[in-house]
């Protein structure tokens, strides 16, 4: 692992393992292990569809396992970072524990406003009790972007008006608000507790409008099966996490909004 | 001491020794659970025979448990569903051998050609009256618990 250039924001460090810049204007990808895994299985397959370079990582020696990934004979660390073209894309199968992830939100941000990216997109799934009979899966959109809220209309996707966000994407948006950047999170209804391919695919499709690039789900569909395989362990360690987060007051209703 | 005032004690007490027993059961599910949560996370999915461990959920109603099984790539064909007592056990092979390739040394070197789990439910369970359902490698198994007469 090459080290370009090492910075620390409290209790996690951010390495660059190469100089890179992204073109305008900058889109930033979160992806972290949430309702099926929607996030992170979607942007696993928009790098690769993308042939995103994995450009440095994020790392904590106080709030994730002592981690290393090894991919293709390289060392790299736990939270992996892509880019290419206008992309920035934040990856990790790991969770951070729950009061980490507003400092880790405050680290990402921080690093992807000033590496140039002008608007955060964040997809994930939206639990569902009764997805074991779906199979027209509704997505549902949260921007400040006028531009980005005509694509996701467009694209047959619905305003997420009223209720409880729970998880990592709750705490970036809360953090978000600080920063001045266009967001936006998409949410496809989705298992809870196991890999759901089918509502990462049904983000991406919309991912694909908004960036005007093409990211073909064909693919992700058809490997849908292999994927949920290899997706196991990640969800069975995110879910501890998920509960101790009270994932459960995402389908809790609202007594006044 | 007059009898009525010793029966309110005695009914006080009973109910302070039933709140403590209640509190102390409650107590030992809850390490129960976390010590069982612990040991889900220290075992492996798999196993080197070739047998993988789905992912499953429990819903809970007052009268029955609703689980759900994740077994992609399964042949729901050979999908086998057992029960005994608070237990349900799955079996299913899968379509095809399966190997996770690009995965150095342990599971990837591993073909994958079943799946297998034991459920334990809290309470027992009535199999005659279960129903099993399978959609797209998930299966849906609905069983009635067992009515428990005093």
């Amino acid at each position: 692992m090459m080290v370009f250039r090492e910075e620390f924001f409290g209790d996690f460090k951010i390495v660059e393992y190469e100089a890179f810049r992204l073109k305008e204007p900058g889109y930033g990808l979160i992806a972290l292990p949430d309702t099926g895994l929607v996030g992170v299985i979607g942007a696993g397959h928009l790098v690769k569809s993308l042939q995103l370079k994995e450009v440095g990582g994020i790392d904590s020696y106080t709030y994730l396992p002592p981690i290393a990934v090894v991919s293709k004979g390289d060392v790299r660390l736990p939270i992996r970072v892509f880019a290419g073209d206008n992309i920035l894309a934040i990856y990790s199968e790991f969770m951070p524990s729950a009061p980490a992830i507003p400092l880790l939100a405050r680290a990402v941000l921080d690093f992807m406003e000033r590496r140039g990216v002008r608007f955060l997109l964040m997809a994930s799934g939206l639990p569902v009790q009764n997805r074991f009979e779906l199979s027209n899966l509704r997505t549902y959109y949260l921007t400040n972007s006028s531009e980005a809220r005509k694509v996701f209309e467009g694209m047959g996707a619905l305003p997420f008006e009223n209720g409880y966000l729970v998880g990592p994407y709750a705490m970036m948006l809360k953090e978000a608000l600080k920063y001045h950047v266009e967001m936006a999170l998409l949410l496809t209804e989705s298992f809870l507790e196991f890999p759901d391919p089918e509502a990462s695919a049904r983000n991406l499709e919309i991912i694909s409008k908004l960036l005007g690039k093409e990211i073909d789900v064909k693919e992700l569909i058809e490997q849908a099966e292999v994927i949920r395989i290899k997706a196991r362990d990640a969800m069975k360690a995110a879910i501890p996490n998920l509960t101790k987060m009270r994932k459960d007051y995402e389908l809790s209703t609202p007594l006044n909004i | 001491m007059p009898e009525e005032e010793f029966r309110k004690i005695l009914k006080k007490w009973r109910e302070i020794a039933r709140g403590v027993d209640e509190y102390i059961e409650e107590e030992f599910k809850k390490i129960e659970r976390e010590v069982r949560e612990l040991k889900a996370m220290m075992e492996p999915s798999w196993t080197s025979n070739g047998t993988l461990k789905p992912l499953y959920s429990i819903r809970e109603t007052p009268d029955s448990y609703i689980i759900y099984v994740d077994i992609p790539q399964a042949d729901e064909g050979s999908l086998n569903v057992g029960f005994q007592k608070n237990k349900v056990i799955i079996q299913a092979k899968l379509k095809k051998e399966v190997r996770l390739t690009g995965w150095t040394g342990r599971g990837g070197e591993t073909t994958f050609t079943q799946y297998e789990e034991t459920i334990t439910l809290p309470t027992p369970i009535n199999p005659e009256k279960a129903k099993v359902r399978a959609k797209k490698g998930i299966i849906e198994i609905r069983v009635p618990k067992k009515s428990i007469t005093p």
